[in-house]
């Protein structure tokens, strides 16, 4: 009964989500437009200038630079949509519409899902979008993969979600929020093999990296796209659940703990 | 026995409810109790801690200690049961700038289970007159439009209670009236308890069944507009007299002259202003002001007040002859409840005298012109 009820307002607060999305066609398009100019411009560029010996590769897999670049690609793509999503919950907080939401008989847990899953949403529609667009620049993809991709796709879309709430529930502006998330992005993205393996960091840096929930993202959208990568899918795979799941109980726990509003 | 009967009676029943910031008691120890259906105002100045005490009440803020029960749910321990039985409008805005009118009452409807139609949504919009507007962003609409939208909406789950957090704040004096004929009519219509707080004097005084005063964090007054008034028993007569005389030669002859007559109330105090032209008084006029108080329970305060007034003019007559040019009463206002208890004033401007005993008394005057 209280199942019912929860999942059914995480469905309204989702509904809302994906309605205020799609009002920022604007926003969809730049969020969309930027990984594909990095893939075109970067991709393209590099393509001829890095041999993929020097990336741990033999030249006999047939993989070029663009190819490898492309799961490190809809990875930052999704970090940076879903961050920033995850402030909408501090907008929300700012302009009012949380109080709403906190005096209704749902429970905040329903609250932090429902945004999560529609912020999630947002950014798969982009991952999905970006792989239907692969062909066209001439990448070949394991199709028969595709749906392990999306699966993918939705935990970095969840884990980086969930982040961006934890650091709404933290922050009383957007100017703090910038910052952190600034400060957070770079280092998440430089160690996650979106450009390169970890495996040609110095030892000590490739510990950190296996910290990033980004890196078995990446890792394993690489396997699941290019049939490549650092480590097993599987266990890619179990990482970025692991650090999907912490991180939306996490966002769920200071969210109901956080007053003040 | 009594008890039982106040807790059928009380929807909202506060147990020294407190709420501290650091060393800050934003709320400090309030015990009130709130009767079913009525209009309950929170008076108070800024920061007296009316929104933290209502946050509380709404379950969005945790007490430090005490608690409440609303509708007999505990709102600590049973806040979602609280929540159904309770609907809201911030001091802030709180509906969502990119949906539609129509958008944000349709969510509201949702998240609270309440099956609707479009037809019953446009008819609750059309109640605060917004159906024409049912489709448009809510980011178009003007504060007024706002608040009244947010007032509609917390209705459409039939609460039992309603929160209002200065609904009228910021707003016109046009739009602040039609609001509150609004909140007169739910109120009437629906069998609501409303509670609201305000800033406006006049307004509490009109709408409110009972009034509590509060400032920094703590109860100073409860009852109803009414009973705080007279509790109070602070009249004066505002007597304007052409300058003639030295005035002030005469003050405690003249304080004398009155007390000796049997007025029918006491006379608190007589006090001569000249010299002080502005304010309503021209160049050739002085105030002259007495300060009653009714000793006599059993009679009508208005028969007392005016037999008192005819006394005062004859005194004034006999003593010297004095012209007089109005007379005013002035009788106790929310303003002079407020300053009583608190010992500020809640805004600048003074509330004018009680208009319907000015008529009184300036038709009284009118007669009165002595030469
Ligand atoms: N989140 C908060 N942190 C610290 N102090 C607060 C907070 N919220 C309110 N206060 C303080 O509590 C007091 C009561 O505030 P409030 O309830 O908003 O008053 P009112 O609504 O009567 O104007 C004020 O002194 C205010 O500064
Ligand atoms: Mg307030």
């Amino acid at each position: 009964m209280n199942i019912k009820k929860n999942v059914k307002a995480i469905y309204i607060i989702w509904l809302r989500g994906i309605k205020l999305s799609s009002r920022y066609k604007v926003g969809f398009i730049s969020h969309l437009g930027q990984p594909l100019l990095w893939l075109l411009l970067m991709g393209t560029g590099l393509r001829g200038s890095v041999s993929m010996g020097s990336m741990g590769l033999t030249e006999s897999t047939g993989i070029d630079y663009m190819a490898f670049m492309l799961p490190g690609i809809i990875g930052m793509s999704l970090l940076f949509s879903s961050m920033m999503g995850g402030m909408r919950i501090l907008w929300d907080k700012k302009f009012g519409f949380l109080k709403e939401m906190m005096v209704a008989p749902i429970s905040r847990v329903s609250i932090v899902l429902g945004n999560n899953f529609s912020i999630a949403t947002i950014s798969i529609l982009q991952g999905i979008i970006i792989i239907l667009l692969v062909p066209l620049i001439g990448v070949d993809l394991n199709l028969f993969y595709i749906p392990i991709a999306l699966l993918f796709i939705l935990m970095i879309g969840l884990t980086f979600t969930s982040v961006g709430i934890v650091i709404s529930t933290q922050m009383e502006d957007f100017g703090s929020f910038q910052g952190i998330q600034t400060f957070l992005t770079l280092p998440l993205f430089l160690l996650s093999s979106a450009f390169f393996p970890v495996t040609k960091l110095p030892y000590p840096i490739q510990i950190i990296a296996y910290f990033n929930p980004l890196f078995y993202g990446v890792d394993g959208l690489r396997g699941a796209l290019i049939g490549v990568s650092t480590l097993p899918m599987w266990l890619d795979l179990l990482a970025v659940t692991a650090f999907c799941a912490g991180l939306i109980l996490l966002s769920a726990y200071l969210f109901n703990r956080s007053e003040g509003i | 026995m009594e008890e039982v009967d106040w807790a059928i009676h009380n929807i909202i029943q506060t147990i020294n409810l407190t709420k501290k910031y650091g060393e800050l008691k934003a709320v400090d120890n309030v015990s009130l109790n709130i009767r079913k259906g009525e209009i309950f105002g929170l008076l108070g100045p800024n920061g007296a801690g009316k929104t933290t005490l209502i946050h509380m009440l709404c379950t969005i803020l945790r007490p430090t200690s005490g608690t409440a029960l609303i509708n007999g749910f505990d709102i600590i321990k049973e806040p979602n049961k609280v929540r159904k039985s309770i609907g809201i409008v911030f001091q802030d805005p709180s509906s969502d700038d990119d949906l539609t009118a129509y958008e944000n009452m349709e969510f509201h409807a949702m998240i609270y289970d309440v099956p609707v139609e479009r037809t019953n949504i446009l008819e609750l919009l059309r109640l605060v007159e917004l159906d024409d507007r049912a489709d448009r962003f809510v980011k178009t609409f003007s504060g007024g439009m706002k608040r009244r939208l947010e007032l509609t909406r917390g209705l459409l789950h039939h609460p039992e209670v309603l929160f209002l957090d200065e609904p009228t704040l910021g707003l016109d004096i046009q739009t602040r009236h039609k609001i509150w004929e609004y909140i007169r009519e739910i109120a009437n219509e629906k069998e609501m308890t409303i509670i609201l707080t305000t800033h406006y004097m006049e307004e509490a005084d009109s709408i409110c069944d009972r009034i509590a005063i509060i400032d920094e964090g703590k109860i100073k007054a409860v009852g109803s507009p009414k009973e705080l008034k007279n509790d109070l028993n602070d009249y004066k007569f505002i007597i304007k007299l052409n300058k003639n005389y030295d005035y002030l030669v005469f003050e405690k002859e003249l304080e004398r002259s009155i007390k000796r007559r049997e007025i029918g109330v006491d006379i608190t105090g007589v006090n001569i202003t000249q010299n002080n032209a502005g304010n309503g008084v021209s160049a050739n006029e002085v105030v002259l002001k007495i300060g009653l108080r009714i000793n006599n329970e059993s009679k009508n305060s208005d028969a007392l007040l005016i037999d008192a007034l005819i006394s005062v003019k004859d005194a004034l007559k006999e003593f010297k002859n004095f012209e007089i040019t109005t007379i005013d009463l002035h009788k106790p206002t929310l303003d002079d409840v407020f300053i009583r208890y608190t010992g500020k004033k809640l805004r600048e401007e003074r509330a004018p005298p009680d208009r319907r005993l000015r008529m009184v008394a300036s038709r009284m005057t009118s007669g009165v012109r002595i030469r």
